[in-house]
């Protein structure tokens, strides 16, 4: 998007080009529903315009929020990429001999100085989760189908293969069922 | 500048055609926000229907009032008036004529011409509902114009036709001044049928013929704006329309307006209006204080309202 267009669709949806995401996506909801609605501030000069031009505004409106939240949404991804979470670390760290359970996957993640709130913020697994799955706290878990997909992510982050740490930590989930 | 390099005061005017918004209680109480500032400020009550500025500053009307200077020759700066309030002064309006049509025409010239050599810093100009051509060119000489409204559907309708008016006399005073005096005459007897909308269309199709024109004329409109306040906010979602107000006249009639705050119903100090000194009671009311000082700061800086408290 060019510098131009950009001011233009601040200046549709009225809000300052700095602007919070928040502050844009309120903006377009209260034009949208003005533009939209039957009001005691529209009703006086409904007629001031033809109908096509009424849809215009409401086209205008809809058209510079798309293209601000595609460009909010980008730019959300890249700082979250730049500024929260790290690549993941390369770490060739041979499988442990008793295969992989929640407090080996916990030293391995410090030893490689990595935060649980970043991979929770880059797997989009919540927090609370991660730190049972280190704890093994299998009831504050959920269910086996997700908790399989959950560890298969936290695994790849470490750089670890999948695989082969699902079936470690599963298998040890299985037991403590039984 | 001119004036001997003095600084030109800056004028504030407020008009408009719904009685009863508060458009009187609205500039008095900026003029006191502007003393309270420091700025040195004249109130003049130039409402030919119902002048009482005086009374809201218990000032008693006469000897000396804006009647003396339209019709004893008396210069306007004779006419001043103190307050009990540090850098207020007032004009007293024409308590003791009857003046069905407003101001005359020889009188704006004359009027606009004193107004600009008072040496304060700001100048407020309280017009009153009269919507007379010369009333309405001395608003649209403001370097700030006001409109006061109340949030309720009739003053909404009433403040749009104002608005429209208002801008279709500046076009015309403009076309007049580039000596297309003949197009705007048609144009004006046609202001029914010709809605806002078309004031673009009627720039475009001067520019074959008069392209400079067109383009001064253009930049001038674009230089338009009113300042809204919206007056006797009774809830919340009250003041959202002064936002609905600023988009649809950007939106649907191409003009530019400010939305610079609002001011809560108190009625407590409805109460104390009758009181003998109506403006003291205003400083005991955090509402209006709050409200007024906040709309008026926006004001000196020209810049829209950006949320705030909500009234309880």
């Amino acid at each position: 998007m060019n510098r131009e267009d950009f001011a233009e669709h601040f200046r549709t949806l009225e809000v300052d080009p700095n602007s919070t995401f928040q502050e844009i996506r309120r903006a377009y909801h209260h034009l949208r529903e003005l533009f939209s609605k039957n009001s005691i501030v529209l009703n006086p000069v409904k007629d001031e315009l033809d109908p096509e031009f009424q849809e215009d505004i409401i086209l205008q409106i809809d058209h510079a929020y798309k293209e601000l939240c595609f460009y909010f949404n980008e730019k959300e991804i890249e700082d979250a990429r730049q500024t929260v979470a790290p690549e993941p670390v390369q770490m060739s760290v041979p499988p442990p001999a008793d295969g992989y359970s929640g407090p080996v996957l916990r030293q391995l993640r410090e030893r490689a100085d990595i935060r649980l709130s970043d991979i929770a913020l880059a797997t989009r697994i919540r927090l609370e989760y991660l730190e049972n799955i280190e704890k093994e706290s299998y009831d504050g878990l959920p269910p086996a189908v997700f908790l399989r997909g959950y560890v298969a992510s936290y695994a790849a982050y470490l750089s670890l293969d999948p695989v082969q740490v699902t079936r470690d930590f599963m298998n040890r989930y299985e037991k403590s069922r039984r | 500048m001119g004036n001997n390099g003095k600084k030109r005061c800056t004028i504030w005017a407020v008009a408009g055609g719904k009685g009863g918004t508060g458009k009187t209680f609205v500039i008095n109480n900026i003029a006191i926000q502007l003393a309270a500032r420091n700025l040195k400020t004249i109130l003049v009550d130039a409402d030919f229907g119902g002048p009482n500025v005086h009374t809201y500053f218990g000032v008693k009307p006469g000897p000396r009032s804006l009647t003396d200077f339209f019709e004893k020759n008396v210069p306007l700066k004779e006419v001043v008036t103190p307050t009990a309030l540090d850098h207020l002064h007032i004009i007293p309006g024409n308590v003791n004529c009857f003046a069905s049509e407003g101001m005359k025409h020889t009188q704006k010239s004359k009027f606009l011409r004193h107004v600009r050599t008072l040496e304060s810093d700001y100048v407020l100009l309280d017009l009153g509902g009269g919507v007379g051509v010369n009333t309405i060119d001395t608003f649209l000489v403001a370097d700030k114009m006001i409109l006061v409204l109340a949030p309720e559907s009739t003053a909404i309708e009433n403040l749009y036709h104002f608005i429209k008016n208002i801008y279709f006399r500046k076009l015309k005073t403009l076309l007049g001044l580039h000596g297309l005096r003949h197009i705007a005459h048609e144009k004006w007897k046609e202001r029914q049928t010709n809605r806002v909308q078309d004031i673009r269309g009627l720039i475009e199709s001067l520019r074959e013929q008069e392209p400079e024109a067109c383009l001064l004329i253009t930049e001038e409109l674009a230089r338009f704006r009113v300042y809204l306040v919206l007056n006797q906010v009774r809830n919340e979602k009250q003041i959202s329309i002064g936002f609905s107000l600023r988009s649809i006249c950007a939106k649907y009639l191409g003009i530019e307006t400010e939305f610079v705050g609002y001011v809560e119903h108190d009625a407590m100090f409805w109460q104390n209006i009758n009181l003998e000194h109506p403006y003291v009671h205003f400083w005991k009311s955090p509402r209006l204080t709050d409200g007024i000082g906040r709309l008026t700061d926006n004001l000196i800086e020209g810049r829209q309202f950006r949320g705030g408290r909500v009234p309880a």
